[in-house]
């Protein structure tokens, strides 16, 4: 792409992202497009192809992290991957394949089955691209500079107002993650990982080497997930694009009261909808953050719903749920 | 270097013990190191300890002695070692998804509020404020949620407790750390999904004897 397009381009988008921000999804030129799926398909293969060692620094409101991130492929192909904390009490997630342990000292180590850690990056990263296409555009904006490396932009469009939009930046040479922001739908930034140090090596970094070895503690076995929830509860809106995940009866974490359960995803993030019996023991709450939450009474039970996106949409979807039989 | 530390540097050189604190208070600053050297050399000479050739200030010889000597192996276990040391190597059957409250994290804030029309039984009709702070799930800053599956409910009770929080905070940190948990075994009912058995039991690597 030459200077010039690449400038007319960002120009273009740069209008079509105000223009979003107003009514319509953004006119996007194909071209734009293609080349977002294919950077963003590009930086999916280098998260698993590449041996790298990198310093990563997460800042959301006023608190920041620090993590060190390593990722490799031993001789024997094994896929390795470690996320460590390096400020506060010590943690670390293991990837060994596709089993991810969790070390902390606030809880026993487990482990699940997973295809990518849980991390400061947003999870959607590691998801086909086909499952974000019907919410977001995934647009190539043009080249910038990150990490003292030639970058390329791309933007997570939403397609509408309901949900928060991304910028990503990639290293033009691999491909490789450099830095995320999720944005509200004003442009605002709410949170934003990156790296501050990057070493792409040719071998597993050696500090990976002998984790290879190591034991991962029990896998978690989820039974409470196979019981269904007592009521069809249906959701009168939804934002377009998600689809439900899950749906089950489980007792909270903390509190222990007993919700149906479902979980709906549009790829980049999820939301889940608790309907819990008896409102008498329950505060109607409200939570505004990067992460909401809104909950309110209907009838006899107490409807919440939690998850990364703005309250004005978890509020919507909350005060639209209803039994399936309700006349 | 003050009275009271000329005083202790006295008693160490009259060869009385000197407590941890009180050495390192002598030896903090620069000037004071050199006075507390000077006055040992004093007290040496006293004691008739002195030697010919002994530094008034032995601290930068030490330093390359110290730098001389080979560097000792570290002896703290790594954590995945001591990972193991703890409690993991459980049978598998016993586990169970319970909660932790994990890491809480004060938040300042104005963001919890409570909603609707304010009834008898709403705690702001009750006079307990919408706006102190408000304990946010926040293991790694919310970003690595460890989930506990050997925790009971009641470690959860005393948790909560000791972490100060009103029924409000606590139901709060309750969907918050369960829509993570929730998130987390979505991705395993994913892979369970999406993958074939025999690739799956593949995939754990094999401890070595």
């Amino acid at each position: 792409m030459t200077l010039t397009r690449s400038l007319l381009l960002g120009l273009l988008l740069s209008i079509a992202a105000v223009a979003e921000a107003q009514t319509d999804p953004p006119p996007v030129t194909t071209t734009a497009t293609e080349e977002g799926s294919e950077w963003f398909e590009r930086m999916q293969r280098a998260l698993h192809e590449l041996n790298f060692a990198a310093s990563v620094v997460h800042v959301r409101d006023e608190r920041l992290e620090l993590f060190r991130w390593m990722h490799g492929h031993t001789e024997s192909g094994d896929e390795l991957e470690l996320l460590s904390g390096l400020n506060g009490p010590e943690s670390h997630v293991l990837r060994q394949n596709h089993q991810v342990a969790y070390f902390s000292p606030m809880s026993t180590p487990y482990s699940l089955y997973a295809r990518h850690i849980t991390g400061p990056f947003p999870q959607g990263l590691y998801q086909p691209y086909d499952r974000l296409q019907e919410s977001y555009n995934v647009v190539a904006m043009g080249s910038g500079r990150v990490l003292d490396r030639p970058a390329q932009h791309l933007r997570l469009l939403a397609r509408d107002r309901s949900r928060y939009g991304y910028s990503v930046w990639l290293d033009q040479e691999t491909g490789m993650l450099l830095r995320v922001a999720t944005l509200d739908s004003d442009g605002e930034i709410l949170e934003q990982t990156q790296l501050t140090s990057l070493d792409i090596r040719t071998e597993l970094p050696a500090e990976l080497q002998e984790l290879a070895q190591v034991t991962p503690p029990p896998l978690v076995i989820d039974y409470r997930s196979t019981v269904p929830p007592e009521e069809d509860w249906q959701l009168g809106w939804v934002p377009p694009g998600f689809t439900k995940q899950r749906a089950n009866r489980h007792e909270l974490a903390i509190t222990q009261v007993p919700a149906d359960y479902q979980m709906y995803s549009d790829g980049m993030t999820s939301f889940s909808v608790y309907v819990v019996a008896g409102t008498e023991s329950l505060s109607a709450l409200q939570y505004s953050g990067i992460e909401s939450l809104y909950s309110h009474d209907f009838g006899e039970y107490q409807v919440t719903v939690v998850g990364r996106l703005p309250l004005e949409t978890v509020q919507r979807i909350a005060t639209s749920v209803r039994p399936a039989h309700d006349p | 270097m003050t009275e009271h530390h000329n005083e202790k540097a006295s008693a160490w050189l009259d060869g009385q013990a000197l407590s941890d604190q009180d050495l390192a208070a002598l030896l903090r600053e620069p000037e004071q190191r050199q006075q507390a050297g000077r006055y040992q050399l004093i007290g040496a000479v006293l004691r008739q300890e002195a030697r010919p050739g002994m530094a008034a200030d032995i601290s930068a010889q030490v330093a390359r002695q110290v730098a001389a000597e080979p560097a000792l192996p570290k002896v703290r276990l790594p954590w995945w070692q001591a990972a193991a040391n703890h409690r993991w190597l459980k049978p598998v059957a016993n586990v169970a998804v319970a909660a932790s409250v994990a890491v809480v994290a004060i938040v300042g804030v104005n963001n919890l509020s409570l909603p609707g029309a304010p009834g008898a039984d709403s705690p702001a009709a009750n006079g307990q404020s919408s706006s102190g702070p408000v304990l946010e799930t926040a293991p790694m800053g919310g970003v690595v949620n460890p989930m506990s599956f050997s925790a009971g409910p009641m470690g959860n009770e005393a948790e909560a407790e000791q972490a100060g929080g009103s029924v409000e905070r606590r139901q709060l940190q309750s969907f918050m750390l369960d829509h993570h948990q929730q998130l987390q075994l979505q991705q395993q009912q994913r892979v369970s999904d999406q993958e074939q058995p025999e690739t799956l039991t593949d995939e754990p690597l094999q401890q070595p004897q």
